[in-house]
This record gives C-alpha cells, structure tokens and sequence, in this order.
C-alpha cells in the first residue's frame, strides 16, 4: 500500500503561489489545515497511534448523538422516562441513537484506557510530554463523570439506584462529603431537582470541560510530538512521513472499526430502558455501569469503620497514581526493557482493575439469583387511599375520567379492537378485564407491562399518573360496559376445578403448542400475548370465549380456531386462569 | 509622550494592581453571589417530618416483618406530591411496634426480608440485619434506622 507522498500538499501549499504579503483570513486558515496535515510523524508511527483519533472520533459521536437526543429529552422525573421510552419506539432510528450514545462511553472507556496504556508502555510521559500526560488523564475523569451523570438520566431502576449509591459514596467522603452529596442530589430526595443538575453538568459543564481539554491535549501533542516505540534515551528521533496521508488513512480505518464495533454492539443488545424509577422497589439489584464494577465491589470487601478506604482513599489512590506516573519515573529511559518495574507495577494495577471488576459483575450475578429467589413478601399493604370496595360504586366518576382522557381517542377508533398490536375495544371491556388487574394497570401501564427485563415495550398506553380513586373509578366505569351477546356469561364454576383439570389444561396448552406464540415467564415465544400473568388480568368466561373462537372477538387476530371442544377450551383456561 | 507610555512608578504600579484586584473581586461578588446563592438554596431548606397511617395494628405479627410501601407527601422543587418508600413493620419482644426504613444504612439501597433466612439482605453490597434491625453480617456500621411510631385506636402511625 503506498499513496503518493505529500502530493496534494505541494500542489495546495499557498506559499508557493500567494506572496506572504497577500495573508487574508482565507489564506491563513488553508495555511494552518495545511500545517496540520503536513505534521511531521516520527518514524515507526503506526496503527497504535491511532488510538488517539479512537477516543477523539467516539468522544464526537457522543457529541453528535447527544444533541440530537436532547431534542427529545425531558429532564424531570414526570416525563423523562416516557421521552426515552419515546426516542426507542417511535423516533425514526431512535432505539440506534441512544444506544449509539449509551454504547460509546464504554467504547470510550476501553479507547481510553488502551490509550493511557499505549502511552504508559512506551514513555510518552516524559519531559514536557508530562503536561499532554496530565490532561489526557483529566480527560478520563471527565468521559467517567459523563458515565455517571449520564446514568441517571432514563429515569428507570437501574439509574436510580445506581445513582443512589453514587451519591452515598460521595457522602461518605470525609468533612465536604454530605455537602457534596446534598449539592449533587439538590432535594431532599433524588427527584426533581437532582434530574435537571445531573443533566446541567452532562450536557453543559462537561462537554464545554472536554472540549478544552481535547483542544490543549491536541495543542500539546502537537507541540511535543507523539512518541515511537521503544526509542532509548539519547536516540535521535528520526523523523518519518507526515500525518497525511498514510497515517490520516490509518487514522480513518481504525475510527471506522471502532465506530462499526460500538454499533454492532448497540444494535444488538441495544441501550437498555428497564422499568421506571421507584424509590420503594425492593426486588431490584442495584448495580452501576460495567466500568464502575470494580469500584462497586470494593464496597463490599471493606467493611464497617475501613468502609472509607473503599469509597474515598483506595480510588483516591488510584487516580492519585494516575497523576503521579511523570512524577515517579523521572528517568529519561523510554524502552519497555529498561523499564521493568514501571511496566510490571502497570501491569499489576491493570490487573487489579480487570480483577475488581470481574469480582463485581459475579457478586452482582449471584445477588441478583438471590433477589428472584424471594417469593414476594407476604402481607403487602399500602396506607394510600383504597380503591373503592364496591365495583361499580363510582362508575360515574370514571365516565368522566374516560372523557377527560379522551380514551375514545384509541380505543374508539374505528380499527380499535380489529387485529393485532392495534388499541384494544373496550366496549366489553367489563366482561374481559379483571378490575384489580385494571386498577393496577391503569396507574402504572408501563409497569405491569414492564415486568420483565430485556422484553420491548409492547403498549403504547400513556401513564396518565392517576390517583389510586382515579383508577377505580376508571375501572368502574370500564366495568358497566359488558357484552352479553358477543361474550355470553358461562355457568362454569370456575373456583371448584375437578380433581386434574388444570393439569389437563396444561397438557392440552403444549398439546396445541400455545407456547409457539405465547410466553409464560421464559417459556415460549413473545409473538403474540405475553400470558405469563394472564390469570390475573382476564376473566375466565372471556377466555373461554376467546380460546374457542378469537376471530369472533378480535376479527383480525392472527390466532386461529382450533375447534376446540367445550371441555378442552375449559380445561385451557383453567390452567390459564391459574398463571398471575 | 515619551514620558507618558513609560511605566508608572512602583508606588502606583502597586496601588494599581490593588485597584484591579478590588476591581475584580467586586465584579465577581456581584455576579458570583445570586449563582452561589441559587446553587445551594436547596441544601438550606429541611422539611419537617409528617405522620402517616400506615396499617391496622392487628395486621402485624411478631417474626417475619411485614413490607409497607408508604406514599411520603414531599415538596420536592416547584410542586409538591408524594414519594413512594418502603417501610418494614414488626413486633419487638416487648410487644411495641417497630418501623423501620427499608434503606440499607451502608449506601441506601433497599433491603429485603429472605424469610427462609430469617434475615434482611441488601443486594449492592451484602449488608445482613436481623427481623429488628440489628447488624448481621456485611459493611453496615449502623441498625436499620427506626422510624417513631404511634398507635392511634389500634393503627399504627409512623413519623417519616
């Protein structure tokens, strides 16, 4: 591979054609980017060197996808969830944008730590390289503070407790420590004023920091130059091809490869978005971003009165040490054979690190087995104001709601309740629903549809933040419109199963591989219902009606008439009706 | 003009550069004061602690606590509203009600009754309290924190 040498530098170099003396604001700047490309590189620069554009190029894209993210987002804990939740599901390439954003810190957490040790392994510290050394490892503190700040913002489990702990290790630093916190967190609690400083220093402070430090980090890699390998102390640098063409190409590629690997990465697993915050969540394994792994399990190796060599003197240490590398090898010596203690003591700390946080991501596998291994805690009740006893007590009040609402909006639309992924019918919706199901539903519909991570959102119903009487009354009201035609009350007793029944159900349910559509907990396909919870949401008439001839109800459902029998359908749904 | 653009003499070279750093200073405690003021305002507000039902006393049993998701009334910023906390009750051996606060006294995070255990656990970092509240095993320094709790005709209030 070979490109024609500083061709198109002689034939664009303005001094050969324009005397000094016609300089114009145009002139100069042609003359600076010409400077620029023309940078005299050392020889036996290569693809390592090209490290440094990695980290510049995904620190750009972080710019880039958080502008455009900001043009959806709502940094208040009313709406900041649903407007992430909004870029995922409906913004054209949303769901790749933010998990481009969210995908590239951690691309920018390896860049920068392949880059720190690139330089460390071959002395690019030394002599006034210290100064480019100090602000480049700024530069991984400020990418780590847009990690953090950048955690709380979709408003879900995980960045609230993430969070939480954040700021309770910031307490725990001694005499600033709560003040700091306090400061961090604003309120009394996280919450509405936390949101909006968290997003102040994630899109103002710390860019415009970032942006500086890049500037004087390139200001200075261009003044003293970037190191070759293995150069021995005394050595003349011998000087090698200039930055372009051939390293601007190898510049580009490795930018290129970095980019595809963090997309790949961020179209396949995609940024996750797990249920919205809830301070009162007790099944939720709190855990921060893979990078702060290490950190969080030096939390649980010191404890009681040393707890404060975890959160405050041990990464003080280490970011210390990070600063101190030009101060403690002062030796002019550059090759990594002459350098054994530096490189092992390097060596040893990277390993450390890896280790710590190795440790962390299976603590944080084993407490989460733990977590789903308690069976939820018996006794739940809650001082808030009861939904009204008797059903139907407050119909009228809940027709208000639906118009208030404007629920007809959705559910009235004349294609409501045709076919499939289109707003339910609810002019049977009294016949259908179970009411506790519907109460539930209607205060948190993200919630109840949330439940299980890694699932897509598959409902589009807004959370209209009802009041629990809100939501009876709208249930009541949801209640009285019954069908009586379409879905016949049954005479099954359905509380008195005969002895076997839902285990022939639950034969008859593989028998008709209900599972190849329908999931129940980790079992089956997610094509169409999710019925892992369905016999607390439906009322057993109305899935007999529906098992025995679904197109009736919902003429388009992809679901066919399976003939069933009366006994089989019955049978189906007593399984069914068991599975809450 | 010559003698005009040569530098002023050390006595006034000194009581200039006093000038311009008052000058400064003066600038800056004007514009610095209402953007300190504004950035810690929240810090200097506390908010007084509430009472609240919580269930009746008759739902409690001496043993496994019992887990109560409390709606907190805050004012948080520009509007009020309600906070949703966790709150753990159980019975002491004396027979009096214990409230505590679900937050691990280590980093804040929430605990959870392993009954089969008999014990709290907190999933970030293995705190472990006993049905009251004492430390069992892990980094907490201190006992869940308790909560004052009154019995209004056979409920239970909780200060939170």
């Amino acid at each position: 591979m070979s490109f024609p040498e500083s061709f198109v530098a002689r034939e664009l170099d303005p001094a050969d054609k324009e005397p000094m003396a016609a300089s114009s604001p145009l002139t100069d700047a042609r003359r600076a980017l010409q400077a620029f490309l023309d940078e005299p590189l050392p020889a036996r620069t290569g693809w390592p060197h090209a490290l440094d554009s990695v980290c510049l190029a995904l620190l750009l894209l972080q710019f880039a996808t958080g502008i455009v993210l900001s043009l959806y987002y709502t940094p208040s804990p009313a709406s900041a969830w649903e407007s992430v939740r909004y870029v995922d599901s409906q913004v054209v390439l949303g769901r790749w944008l933010r998990a481009l954003h969210h995908g590239s810190v951690s691309g920018l957490v390896v860049a920068v730590a392949l880059h720190l040790t690139q330089v460390f392994l071959w002395a690019g510290f030394k002599g006034p390289r210290r100064f480019t050394w100090w602000i480049g490892a700024t530069l991984l503190l400020v990418v780590l503070g847009f990690g953090f700040t950048g955690y709380l913002l979709p408003w879900d489990l995980r960045a609230y407790f993430g969070t939480n702990v954040g700021l309770h290790i910031a307490a725990d630093a001694p005499l600033v420590g709560p003040l700091l916190a306090r400061l961090m967190q604003g309120g009394e609690s996280i919450g509405k004023l936390t949101l909006p400083r968290f997003y102040a220093v994630h899109v103002v402070l710390l860019p415009l920091a970032a942006a500086a430090l890049i500037t004087l980090h390139l200001a200075l890699v261009r003044r003293y130059g970037v190191s070759p390998p293995g150069v021995a102390e005394g050595d003349p640098i011998r000087p090698g091809e200039p930055f372009y063409p051939r390293q601007a190409v190898r510049d580009a590629v490795a930018v290129l490869a970095a980019v595809s690997i963090v997309s790949l990465l961020a179209w396949l697993p995609g940024a996750p978005l797990e249920m919205r915050a809830d301070p009162a969540n007790t099944e939720y394994v709190p855990h921060p971003d893979w990078y702060f792994l290490g950190l969080q399990h030096l939390l649980r190796l010191f404890s009681g009165r040393r707890q404060v060599l975890a959160t405050v003197v041990l990464p003080g240490l280490a970011v210390g040490l990070l600063y101190l590398v030009p101060v403690l090898e002062r030796s002019p010596e550059r090759r990594p054979s002459r350098r054994k203690f530096a490189i092992a003591s390097g060596l040893a700390f990277l390993l450390l690190a890896l280790g710590l946080t190795l440790a962390g991501w299976r603590a944080l596998e084993r407490e989460r087995a733990a977590r789903a291994a308690i069976a939820p805690s018996p006794g739940r009740a809650t001082p808030e104001p009861e939904p009204p006893a008797v059903a139907g007590a407050h119909a009228a009040r809940g027709k208000e709601l639906y118009e208030a609402l404007r629920c007809a909006l959705c559910h009235e639309a004349p294609e409501a309740g045709t076919g499939v992924n289109l707003p339910p019918a609810l002019r049977f919706a009294g016949s259908k629903f179970r009411r506790e199901w519907l109460v539930d539903y209607l205060r948190a519909p993200s919630a109840i549809r949330w439940y299980r991570e890694g699932v897509r959102p598959v409902q589009r119903m807004p959370d209209f933040h009802l009041s629990a009487e809100e939501a009876g009354a709208l249930a009541d009201h949801l209640g009285t419109l019954t069908d009586d035609k379409l879905l016949r009350p049954t005479a099954v007793r359905w509380s008195e199963p005969p002895p076997g029944a839902e285990e022939h159900g639950r034969q008859l349910y593989q028998q008709y591989a209900c599972y190849g559509c329908h999931a129940v907990g980790a079992d089956g396909k997610q094509i169409g219902p999710d019925l892992t919870r369905v016999g607390g949401k439906l009322q057993e008439d109305f899935m007999l009606h529906f098992v025995r001839h679904p197109q009736r109800i919902v003429p388009d459902t992809p679901m066919k008439d399976n003939d069933l029998w009366d006994e089989e359908a019955e049978a189906i749904v007593r399984h069914l009706r068991v599975l809450r | 003009m010559a003698t005009e653009t040569q530098a002023p003499n050390a006595g006034r070279r000194r009581l200039l550069t006093i000038l311009l750093a008052g000058v400064n200073a003066l600038t800056l405690g004007l514009a610095g004061a209402p953007i300190v003021g504004a950035l810690v305002s929240p810090i200097l507000r506390t908010r007084k602690p509430q009472w609240i039902r919580t269930c009746e006393r008759g739902a409690l049993a001496a043993g496994a606590p019992m887990k109560l998701v409390v709606q907190v009334p805050v004012t948080d910023g520009y509007a009020g509203g309600t906070r949703r906390v966790t709150l753990w009750l159980t019975i002491a051996a004396q027979g009096a009600v214990v409230a505590m606060s679900s937050e691990c006294t280590h980093m804040g995070c929430n605990v959870a009754w392993e009954g089969e255990r008999g014990r709290f656990r907190c999933p970030c970092h293995g705190g472990e309290y006993d049905g009251q509240g004492q430390v069992l095993a892990g980094p907490p320094l201190r006992p869940l924190d308790r909560l004052a709790v009154e019995e209004r005709d056979g409920a239970v209030w909780v200060q939170v």
